[in-house]
């Protein structure tokens, strides 16, 4: 796993393509790349169809994020992806991405069609 | 990567929230909310989880299961309650997390809200709603919540602002149309591009959700780039004055010397 810093950082979804996690520094101004996920990405390959029921490309769309802590200094960011233009069967998907700063740790969990 | 809350249809926007006290499962755990504006619904569900296995979403309820296009949420841990930007009725909404169905406009019309953030209560102090209007021109207005009115703190410079975080006296706005991060001082003193820089290397990025740690301060940073800029700007305008003070002090000098 990738160290990330979690301290003087605002982390933020990155509507691109493939869609990102970034982090921006406010030390430094500048931005690094925490994760970015396709739809070969294996958990999200294993768990939909590249292309919706009807033939359309399905797009991956990250929207709003949340970063939290939990009561063993586990950091976590959460984010949803709002797929547009597929069937309405979507579900939140978590997995473990980096580690932080000494002693925490930073996970994703993010909601993309299931 | 795990499945943890199955059968949503198109999430947007998120909060998480800590209950410190109360009964209940998960009380003093993490709670996280969403709006599916395909499902018309506001959810929720407690984080679980124990050592070192990712916290994954326990039993998904719906909070809400009649509210369309909520592109907006927002939570007040102190009174707790929750705030929500209803772009399909052109309003912000708020209602108590005990009683969700007691829902009260804080303020409309709003023609397009995206986005919402709160300023919590503060003794005497009243709190605050941020919100983003992204109707043409786009803004960033506050509204009072002890019912003193509104005030718009950003107009110009925002292209399509998606993305709103108070912490710490200010509000940060994450805005995918030009491409940059913002602070916007809590009462609009000033206001600073965070990225991409004014020169220098940058990326193209579109921004759509922005988080961080409750301790992270960008108005430091922000407030020495406008004081320094301010400075030379007031260097610039007040050298002669300056040097005025300067000979004066000399002459002064040589006359009691």
């Amino acid at each position: 796993m990738s160290s990330v810093q979690i301290t003087d950082t605002i982390f933020f979804t990155d509507d691109v393509d493939p869609p990102a996690i970034r982090a921006f520094n406010l030390g430094t101004r500048q931005i690094s790349l925490v994760l970015s996920y396709t739809m070969e990405t294996p958990a999200i390959r294993e768990g939909i169809s590249p292309l919706h029921p009807d033939g359309y490309n399905r797009t991956l769309r990250p929207r709003s994020m949340v970063f939290v802590e939990d009561s063993n200094d586990r950091a976590a960011l959460y984010w949803a992806d709002a797929c547009t233009h597929v069937e309405k069967r979507q579900a939140l998907i978590g997995r473990g991405c980096a580690w932080a700063a000494p002693g925490l740790r930073l996970a994703g969990v993010w909601a993309v069609p299931g | 990567m795990d499945v943890v809350a199955p059968g949503l249809s198109s999430p947007e926007a998120l909060v998480a929230w800590k209950p410190l006290s109360g009964g209940g499962a998960g009380a003093g755990g993490l709670r996280l909310y969403w709006s599916d504006v395909g499902a018309n619904r506001i959810d929720t569900c407690f984080l679980e989880g124990s050592g070192d296995t990712l916290l994954k979403c326990g039993e998904v309820t719906a909070l809400r299961s009649d509210v369309p296009a909520v592109t907006g949420l927002a939570l007040d841990p102190a009174s707790q309650t929750l705030y929500w930007a209803d772009s399909n009725q052109m309003r912000l909404q708020a209602a108590p997390l005990n009683d969700p169905a007691a829902e009260t406009t804080v303020v409309e019309p709003v023609r397009l809200p995206t986005a919402i953030a709160v300023q919590p209560s503060m003794g005497k102090f009243s709190g605050a709603v941020f919100f983003i209007d992204q109707a043409t021109p786009a803004t960033l207005s506050k509204v009072w919540l002890n019912g003193s009115g509104t005030r718009e703190l950003m107009s110009g410079g925002l292209s399509q602002p998606r993305a709103a975080v108070y912490q710490l006296g200010a509000c940060y706005v994450a805005d995918p149309g030009t491409g940059s991060l913002l602070v916007i001082e809590e009462h609009g003193a000033y206001t600073s591009v965070l990225y991409p820089p004014a020169e220098g290397p940058r990326i193209p990025i579109r921004p759509r959700g922005i988080a961080m740690r409750d301790d992270v301060d960008g108005r430091l940073g922000s407030a020495y780039g406008s004081l320094a800029s301010a400075a030379s700007h007031s260097q610039a305008a007040h050298t002669p004055w300056l040097l005025l003070a300067l000979a004066v002090g000399w002459l002064r000098g040589q006359r009691y010397a």
